[in-house]
């Protein structure tokens, strides 16, 4: 197999994950809104996991 | 954390035992398909864009000569909570490029003598690995403006393609002519993805935000978290009690 049909086949795979969940972390629900309000999660710009 | 993610799913897919993919943690790119018989070894580089950020804070600033092959690429990742605020992280959508037209474009977009500038990594093939420098870098002209006119006409003595952005020896020579005649100061907000004007990334952004998710259009979601919307506290407060 060439490198060019493991990228092609790779890369469609990665196409094909919409809708798939991450098994890599579950923010906690907040329990009420002022909490979500205060936690760093609130702050758009952190959002990167 | 989605790049592990990434990497464990690509496993998934029956290689025929000719390679399997791994994660190169600090290297460029995060993820490499390790074979002795595939050659060059695919690469691909795995960013990740949360749609209510304000932009995707991903940037690239590799150079070219790194994939002068076409053996990598870029994958754009997008995802959500489940519930917007919480939940496990879900992906929306997904875009796949290759990274010389993602540094191609990056190249065309900034690089604009004698304002800005673009550089090459200096050649450090001989240090170790963890040593060697892949990013390019930009620089800023900060001189007066007759030292601008004095510049401008340099870069037109370069002739007709003296704009257009080579990775040639010949031409970062030049360019550092340029550094080392005029004041530049050097541009830390530079190459991110958002910005870059890629055709097919920006189609691919576009779509992303306005995207129906658990009700709203993304668009619509990060007005309402960023408080420009009048429907506010009643959407976040669904999502708290949902």
């Amino acid at each position: 197999m060439k490198y060019t049909e493991v990228l092609s086949i790779a890369s469609k795979e990665i196409l094909l994950l919409n809708g798939r969940f991450l098994p890599v972390i579950d923010i906690a629900k907040p329990t009420t809104l002022g909490n979500w309000q205060k936690s760093s999660l609130s702050s758009r710009h952190y959002w990167e996991i | 954390m989605i790049e592990f993610s990434t990497v464990d799913l690509l496993n998934t897919y029956d290689w025929n035992n000719i390679g399997s993919w791994h994660r190169q943690d600090t290297d460029f790119p995060d993820a490499i398909f390790k074979s002795e018989t595939v050659l060059p070894n695919p690469r691909i580089e795995i960013k990740t864009w949360f749609p209510l950020a304000t932009e995707i804070t991903a940037r690239f600033k590799d150079s070219v000569l790194h994939f002068a092959d076409d053996q990598i690429n870029v994958a754009m990742i997008a995802w959500l909570p489940k519930f917007v605020l919480w939940g496990k992280p879900v992906i929306v959508d997904t875009w796949i490029g290759s990274a010389s037209s993602v540094a191609a474009t990056r190249y065309a977009h900034y690089h604009r003598p004698p304002d800005y500038l673009v550089f090459e990594p200096e050649d450090t093939s001989s240090r170790t690995i963890n040593l060697q420098q892949t990013n390019t870098n930009k620089y800023k002209f900060q001189g007066s403006p007759a030292d601008f006119e004095r510049a401008k006409k340099i870069v037109d003595s370069w002739g007709d393609d003296g704009k257009v952005y080579s990775t040639s020896h010949d031409y970062q020579i030049k360019l550092q002519g340029l550094l080392g005649n005029f004041s530049y100061r050097l541009d830390t907000n530079f190459a991110k993805m958002d910005r870059i004007e890629h055709t097919s990334l920006e189609e691919f952004k576009t779509s992303v935000v306005n995207t129906v998710y658990r009700g709203h259009k993304i668009r619509q979601w990060s007005r309402i978290l960023s408080r420009q919307d009048n429907v506010l506290d009643e959407e976040l407060l669904r999502l708290i009690n949902d």
